[in-house]
């Protein structure tokens, strides 16, 4: 018990320390976003005459959330509490719309993305791992050991620039972006699903293609080992069916090496959605991160980053917790102590 | 395949020699390996009897060719491996028609030809007829699964009831001294090795096999924990009419345990009897310096000898009699001609040309103990 709350502590400590060196670098940076807001204040009011550095100073605290007078540790402070005590992430610059409502709306179409490419990625990179295994040295295993490593070779970003100009642009197969069809009325109508699944398709692909490739041949590797183990020899002699065998000896116990890489991953993969959902223009928390990073959209960037470091760190987290379930070898707290 | 007919036992023929219950015969068995080498013999032309409800004991160095003898009796010799010659089964005539535990169906013959099974029948016939116990006790099970959940699928695997099953395991556990609750709810890693052992072979002998092919059970084990598996052995014989093959390197370790022995050298059997003979007074060069060998209480550290020479490589065996390279009594017919297993004595067989030298030049004193009674 003591192990997981240890565990918790530390991740939200992560959090937290991640959350600052973003605030610190935004204040601190030369040339920063918040440097360049008060730039054009000023600028502004030289046109007009004089300049009131107060009410620059709370003009761009207005825009930005963030009192440039403040010292840093209290201005996080403030930020923190302020999304503690009040669910008060700040107001987008760019929408002025709160940060918190952009990104709740934003975030069950990444979420959509995400676990569909994650779960077929995975399924089919346990399964293409254990057939290559099954027939280890056959034609079957080099062909596709030559089509994962080629899948590999390709970055998910090329590939998916790839798919939109091919499928989207030049054969019209689907949508260039957007994440439902407009014509439609929202709701839990079939043609609204449809287009969801349409409009979706290609960015769940290409997620797909980068969480395929990673687990394939390590899968293969824990698999050709499981084959040669005493259990699996004295399951077969014993008589139990090689369906059996397949899912209770060979695919359970390659997986679990994996386990840890693949809840990680997760987290990597939400990650890459900031680039997948702005090639697909498909407006999902990644999306959004990247409008505001461009935009300087101070609030909306330090929202989103939030968003995603607590993925990243929950997906760890759930990673730590959840092993011992799946391996029952995995003793929680007494010999997994340390980080 | 006669079995003694109230009638007949006035004969005094059969009064002194009983004729023997013969349950699995290997005739001309041979293992082969392609090897980029050359082709690897790791089984040359064996051929044994194994004795109804009888312990025999198949000993021999490691690569000796004994685990590969195990492997045939129930046709599981791995890839790239090529098993031929006979293994037949003789099933327990007495024992009729009652025995209908799993799915294996002999038919109307009264033997069995091993490897003529196709896949489906010898799937059957392991463990409903012949089953072993590994080498690797430690890794014997999947470590993800609860020791009940192997159990179950190798009843069901094999189709048979499975309340009925899980009481006879219950006896099994009963004599084998473990505890059925704990242990049927544990994982593999949560026992001892010793646990661990016992449990493998009432998992061995839960469909009620006729043979149990036990593949150096012990050798994982420390001293204490292999002589309690070694003392089980005989109760757990006598208590469910087995026969059991038990495969080893340790000739003293069997010598209280084995009714024969079979010494194995080279690929094939040197030396086989009955273990009060063969233990006393064997006859063969390579018995004779095993024996040697063997540290004792009692021995100077003078006169411990382990056997020189490397130990025969199966790609290239040596011709004529294979021991020849490192045997004290080898003379030029021994580099030429290979000696077939011949008796010496009643129960007791060497393939050597000099056996009468070999006593008299190699001699060794055992401690009692190995001759002694188990308990
Ligand atoms: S036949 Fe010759 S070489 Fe072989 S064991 Fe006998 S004496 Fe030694």
């Amino acid at each position: 018990m003591r192990y997981y709350v240890r565990r918790i502590a530390q991740s939200v400590f992560t959090l937290l320390s991640g959350l600052f060196l973003t605030y610190a670098l935004y204040r601190l940076i030369p040339g920063s976003p918040l440097k360049a807001i008060m730039a054009n204040l000023i600028a502004q009011q030289q046109r007009r005459g004089e300049v009131d550095t107060e009410q620059v100073a709370r003009m761009a605290e207005q825009m930005t959330g963030i009192n440039p007078d403040e010292p840093i540790i209290v201005g996080f402070f403030n930020y923190v509490s302020g999304i503690v005590l009040r669910g008060d992430f700040g107001t987008s610059i760019l929408y002025q719309d709160p940060v918190f409502d952009i990104l709740f709306r934003a975030m069950p179409w990444s979420i959509f993305l995400s676990v569909y490419g994650i779960m077929l990625g995975f399924t089919a990179s346990i399964l293409v791992g254990v057939l290559m295994a099954w027939h280890e040295g056959s034609k079957l295993d080099s062909g596709l050991t030559v089509l994962v490593l080629s899948v590999n070779a390709i970055p998910y970003y090329v590939g998916a620039i790839v798919m939109l100009s091919l499928l989207a642009f030049q054969w019209g197969l689907f949508p260039t972006g957007g994440r439902a069809p407009r014509a439609v009325a929202p709701g839990f109508n079939v043609q609204f699903m449809l287009g969801i699944l349409h409009h979706g398709a290609l960015p769940i692909l290409s997620t797909f293609l980068l969480g395929f490739g990673a687990g394939s041949l390590g899968m293969r590797a824990n698999t050709v080992r499981i084959v040669g183990s005493d259990y699996l020899r004295s399951a077969r002699l014993r008589g139990v069916s090689s369906n059996r065998i397949l899912t209770r000896y060979l695919t359970r116990n390659a997986i679990l090496p994996l386990y840890t890489g693949l809840v990680v991953g997760i987290g990597a993969l939400f990650a890459s959605n900031v680039i997948t959902e702005y090639i697909f223009q498909y407006q999902g928390a990644g999306w959004f991160l990247f409008e505001s990073v461009v935009n300087q959209d101070y609030p909306l960037i330090m929202g989103s980053f939030l968003f995603f470091g607590t993925v990243t760190v929950l997906g760890i987290l759930l990673a730590d917790l959840t092993y011992g379930l799946i391996d029952p070898r995995a003793e929680t707290g007494a010999t997994r102590d340390t980080f | 395949m006669a079995i003694d007919q109230p009638g007949t036992t006035g004969t005094p023929d059969a009064d002194e020699d009983e004729p023997e219950d013969i349950v699995m015969s290997v005739r001309d068995a041979r293992v082969s390996f392609d090897m980029a080498r050359g082709q690897a013999w790791v089984l040359n032309d064996v051929d044994l009897d194994v004795r109804r409800n009888e312990i025999l004991a198949v000993v021999g160095e490691s690569g000796s060719g004994k685990s590969m003898f195990a492997s045939a009796l129930l046709d599981a010799v791995e890839d790239p491996g090529v098993l031929a010659g006979d293994v037949t089964y003789y099933p327990d005539e007495a024992a009729g028609e009652s025995q209908t535990i799993g799915s294996f169906d002999q038919g109307l013959d009264d033997s069995v030809d091993v490897l003529d099974l196709d896949s489906d029948e010898l799937q059957a016939f392991r463990w409903e007829k012949v089953s072993m116990v590994f080498q690797g006790a430690m890794n014997s099970f999947n470590p993800t699964m609860k020791i009940k959940a192997h159990f179950h699928e190798t009843i069901q695997a094999h189709n048979a009831v499975l309340e009925e099953r899980m009481d006879h395991v219950r006896k099994l556990f009963d004599a084998l001294y473990i505890d059925f609750d704990r242990v049927m709810t544990s994982y593999p890693h949560e026992l001892s090795g010793g646990i661990k052992q016992r449990t493998l072979i009432a998992l061995a002998l839960v469909l009620e096999p006729e043979v149990l092919v036990m593949d150096e059970p012990t050798a994982a084990l420390d001293l204490l924990m292999q002589r309690s598996i070694i003392s089980m052995l005989r109760n757990l014989r006598d208590e469910f009419d087995l026969t059991i093959v038990f495969i080893t390197h340790d000739l003293p370790l069997v010598g209280g345990l084995a009714d024969r022995i079979a010494v194995m050298y080279a690929f094939e059997f040197v030396e086989v009897g009955a273990t009060r003979d063969l233990m006393k007074n064997a006859a063969h060069p390579y018995t004779r310096s095993l024996l040697r060998s063997v540290p004792s209480i009692n021995s100077d550290v003078d006169e411990m000898e382990p056997i020189e020479g490397a130990r025969p490589d199966p790609v290239n065996i040596p011709t004529g009699c294979s021991f020849h390279p490192r045997c004290p009594v080898a003379d030029d017919r021994c580099e030429i001609e290979d000696p077939d297993l011949a008796a010496v004595e009643d129960d007791l067989q060497a393939a050597c040309f000099y056996t009468d030298q070999a006593r008299e030049k190699i001699d060794y004193t055992l401690e009692d103990e190995s001759t002694e009674d188990d308990r």
